[in-house]
């Protein structure tokens, strides 16, 4: 009986090991072996699952889980993670408020409840939820991963890039963050210095350059000098930066053309030249990388 | 009941599941700049608000496009009958016409950025809910901008016509 125990526990310690090098599958094999009786082999499972992709099977695991142990918050954490990952936000809340009756002060739980509010655009609340985890642990990597959700969701350009830094200054060797200060730099007209930290990314983890493969040839395309006017404006107006540029360029002709310029046929043929240029150098530029590629 | 309580009240019951693939694909925010310049507000009024329902706007939100964008289009086309219309036919000169030309678009044009502003929001949650590239994720307007664009022209070369 003890030595059934003992392999039960050294298969939960074997598993928590994969999923800390996060070998998913080996982990679910380690745990194969374990005593499903016990609520944390269902923890375990439904973590492999969640790292695998398999929301349904981590939602199913973590719900047998729970019928042994109807108190289990990690548990509900679980649930609730796997269900919000599966896109159905109401039975995920459910989980997350259950969790959070068992510990209000649980910093992950109150992150993810914010998280899943601000995904559904209820960002006054999630700023809420924010705040409340911040008091409870300001220092805590689930905050400023929520902050610079909300900062992005918001379109909070530089106070992204702010908070992505923060998440980098935590833990520069987590790819994540270096993906997370990548997009932030990209979109707000920095794409050079995305690049870079798209490229550390990678390099950390090569798993997550695939996944996001297609934002890392665009940023390429973006960092091409032939794209420098395209970055200026966007770093002056953001994301208005071409609706800025046509506004400027028919107010332009229509004032000049008033006065009765001959300067308003030469603006109309610059920015008709402008407009080509932006619509023909991204394409081309995507072209011939994946040609060099 | 305290703020704190109030923090911890569900309200997230009545939000439908996110259906990845079920709904019809949005159009690029970006791309609908072309369809107010060429189609004028009348074009931009109705791809805005088709886009806001597939974007699953909340319905004040897009009763707000629909409302803006049927009172911009409506002051066009008073403005096209009642002043630009009868200005060109009465003979005025190159550089008034490029004025009154020009000023619809840029009218147009103004009217896209709040239109712009009021989808960006569901426009920007919709992108977080989902993986792929832009092309994947969002769905061609040249086909239904083009087609705006000539019901918009139409409706504005009517107006005109009915106003001479």
């Amino acid at each position: 009986m003890s030595t059934q125990a003992d392999a039960g526990s050294a298969a939960l310690a074997l598993a928590e090991r994969f999923l800390e090098l996060e070998q998913y599958d080996r982990a679910l094999g380690a745990i194969a072996r374990a005593d499903f009786e016990d609520p944390e082999a269902w923890a375990l499972r439904a973590r492999a699952c969640l790292g695998l992709g398999r929301f349904d099977e981590a939602e199913r695991a973590a719900q047998l889980g729970l019928e042994r142990d109807p108190q289990h918050a990690f548990l509900l954490y679980l649930l609730a993670f796997a269900r919000y990952r599966s896109g159905n936000l109401a039975g995920a809340e459910q989980a997350v408020l259950a969790a959070l009756e068992l510990d209000a002060e649980w910093t992950e739980a109150l992150c993810l409840y914010g998280e899943l509010v601000a995904s559904a655009g209820q960002f006054a609340k999630a700023e809420r939820l924010l705040a409340e985890a911040e008091r409870v642990d300001p220092e805590s990597g689930a905050v400023l991963r929520l902050r610079h959700l909300l900062d992005t969701l918001q379109h909070k350009g530089e106070r992204a890039v702010e908070s992505a830094r923060e998440l980098v200054a935590r833990d520069p060797e987590n790819a994540h963050a270096q993906l997370a200060l990548g997009y932030a730099e990209r979109n707000r007209g920095d794409a050079p210095g995305g690049l870079e930290r798209m490229r550390t990314a990678a390099a950390l983890d090569p798993a997550l350059a695939t996944e996001h493969f297609e934002a890392l040839v665009e940023t390429r395309v973006q960092s091409h000098p032939l794209m420098l006017p395209m970055r200026g404006l966007q770093r002056a107006f953001g994301e208005h930066a071409q609706v800025v540029t046509w506004l400027i360029a028919v107010g332009g002709i229509t004032l000049l053309g008033r006065a009765g310029g001959e300067i308003a046929g030469t603006l109309s043929i610059g920015w008709l030249a402008f407009c080509l240029y932006t619509w023909i150098t991204p394409p081309l530029l995507r072209r011939w990388l994946a040609r060099r590629r | 009941m305290s703020s704190r309580d109030d923090l911890f009240q569900p309200t997230l019951q009545d939000h439908p599941s996110i259906a990845r693939d079920s709904l019809a694909r949005p159009w690029r925010l970006g791309s609908q700049l072309w369809v107010a310049f060429f189609g004028g507000p009348l074009a931009i009024a109705g791809i805005a608000y088709l886009n806001a329902r597939r974007l699953g706007v909340p319905r004040r939100r897009a009763n707000v496009i629909l409302a803006a964008g049927a009172g911009a289009s409506i002051v066009y086309l008073a403005a096209l009958g009642v002043w630009i219309v009868p200005a060109l036919a009465s003979g005025v000169d190159s550089g008034e016409r490029t004025l009154l030309r020009y000023s619809g678009r840029a009218f147009a044009l103004l009217l896209y950025v709040v239109l712009r502003l009021l989808q960006r929001q569901a426009d920007a949650l919709y992108r977080f809910h989902r993986d792929g590239n832009e092309d994947e994720i969002y769905e061609s307007l040249w086909g239904p901008g083009a087609l705006a664009c000539l019901l918009g022209g139409g409706a504005a070369a009517a107006a005109g016509w009915l106003a001479e």
